[in-house]
């Protein structure tokens, strides 16, 4: 079963990878994103020297971060599956002898590794860029690579849940904007979540985003 | 000249035809409509933690920035409704087989395509900036004249223009690659920049905003007018607005020599 999973996602990753231009595109869409964030508190520093507590230092390590996240944090596979449902290929993966779970759990893990390989490009030029230093020990490496790989099963359930309004609308494209807006709000994907509300952060306790 | 207005004609036929297609669909409608109100609220959420740890931004407070991005929304809603459909150019046009069909067409390809368009979404970003736009010019004490509606709905018609124009000349990569949408993306992160005054990015940033390609004529300049920052540079945005069109339009031209079907 699980090897069945693991072909599937090398199979998703080779296909994303056939364009080389997708690679290269991708990066820099992710480049850009972190360059407005980054240049506004720059902006900010200039002028208070100081955010919540956080040095500059701290703020672009940050940013760096949500830059090789995003793309593991907001991909995914709710799209081909709204597709499927329209088109009717749902038939045939329902016949099919691996579950549907599965399959798309598969297609998931390869969105995701090919968002990886992106992310982390994005974010190793984004450091030259920045001139940014991340020292961080082993055990902390370790730890975040784990925390990262336990919120895959999180975010693909969400990407299930957007993906079977297929059955009700033409296009989940709204559905889709939706669930990247409160993942982008919830996760701290736009700000460090001690500078949002307490409300949000409360509210935080209760989601798994 | 005659041609031209034709041409202008048709394009309106197209997207009136596509207005009615878009409704077919109502709750696909509302769900992206709301959705991508959504999305505007997460970045002005962004804006209000900026505005949290400090007071001001290059000179700029909270209420003109907000300004600057409700204009801002306000000039992607018309490039979003009049130009979108250059992002299905390679996958949808080109890969499927479409734009051969539009090629025998007694019409140029360029407007059968940007007559495709139906943003549906856009309708909420022209409310949101719309608002927007309106509460900031209230509290920022600048009176809501005859002639700062014209202007503003004048320039918020150029800056549509200058963006669909740059989609446009990015949207001509899917000829070689086959694919847009990931060109068309980049174009819209690059976008982004002007949201904020450019006065706080590095040199290369604002050459490649302001002359390479002119986001900064979108909304900044105009918007530095009416708040009485700079009254000249906005009057380039139309001659920017021509320019960018005459050389969108010799991309395209050059591209559709180069086109090799896919055979679909």
């Amino acid at each position: 079963m699980i090897g069945s999973i693991f072909t599937l996602a090398r199979m998703y990753i080779k296909q994303y990878s056939i364009y080389k231009s997708n690679y290269i595109l991708f990066t820099i869409n992710r480049l850009v994103e972190g360059l407005v964030y980054i240049f506004v508190w720059l902006a900010i520093y200039n002028q208070t020297g100081n955010a919540e507590g956080f040095t500059l230092n701290e703020i672009v390590i940050y940013y760096v971060l949500v830059i090789i996240l995003i793309p593991i944090t907001t991909w995914g596979i709710n799209e081909e599956m709204s597709h499927s449902i329209r088109n009717g290929k749902i038939n045939k993966e329902l016949l099919a002898p691996l579950s549907y779970f599965k399959y798309y759990f598969g297609l998931n893990l390869g969105e995701i590794g090919f968002g990886a390989l992106v992310g982390v490009s994005a974010g190793i030029i984004s450091c030259f860029i920045w001139q940014v230093n991340i020292s961080i020990s082993l055990v902390n490496l370790i730890s975040f690579i784990v925390v990262v790989l336990l919120g895959i099963p999180v975010t693909f359930f969400l990407q299930m849940i957007v993906g079977t309004a297929g059955f009700y609308t033409n296009s989940i494209w709204g559905m889709q904007i939706l669930r990247k807006s409160i993942v982008y709000i919830f996760s701290g994907l736009i700000a460090p979540l001690t500078f949002f509300p307490r409300m949000v952060s409360k509210t935080n306790k209760y989601i798994t985003i | 000249m005659k041609n031209v207005l034709r041409n202008i004609s048709l394009y309106i036929s197209f997207i009136i035809a596509s207005i009615k297609e878009m409704l077919i669909y109502r709750l696909d409608c509302i769900v992206g409509i709301l959705s991508q109100t959504l999305t505007q609220v997460v970045e002005i959420i962004f804006i209000w933690i900026v505005f949290q740890n400090t007071s001001n931004l290059a000179g700029w407070s909270y209420e003109q920035i907000l300004l600057l991005y409700g204009i801002t929304l306000m000039s992607i809603s018309v490039c979003s409704f009049l130009f979108d459909a250059t992002y299905d150019l390679g996958p949808v046009f080109i890969r499927e087989g479409e734009f051969d069909k539009l090629l025998l067409r007694p019409v140029h390809p360029l407007i059968s395509v940007l007559g495709s368009s139906k943003d549906f979404v856009s309708f909420g970003y022209l409310v949101i900036g719309l608002i927007i736009t309106i509460m900031m010019f209230t509290k920022l004490a600048i009176p809501i004249t005859f002639w700062l509606i014209i202007k503003l709905l004048f320039f918020i018609i150029i800056g549509g223009l200058i963006l669909g124009g740059i989609e446009t000349i990015f949207s001509v990569a899917a000829f070689w690659t086959y694919r847009s949408n990931e060109v068309v993306w980049t174009f819209y992160r690059v976008y982004t920049l002007t949201q904020y005054p450019i006065d706080i990015y590095s040199g290369f940033v604002k050459i490649l905003i302001t002359f390479i390609l002119p986001f900064a004529f979108v909304a900044y300049y105009p918007t530095m007018d009416y708040l009485g920052f700079n009254k000249y540079m906005i009057w380039l945005s139309p001659i920017v607005a021509i320019i960018i069109w005459i050389i969108a339009i010799g991309v395209w031209n050059w591209a559709l020599k180069k086109y090799r079907s896919t055979g679909t």
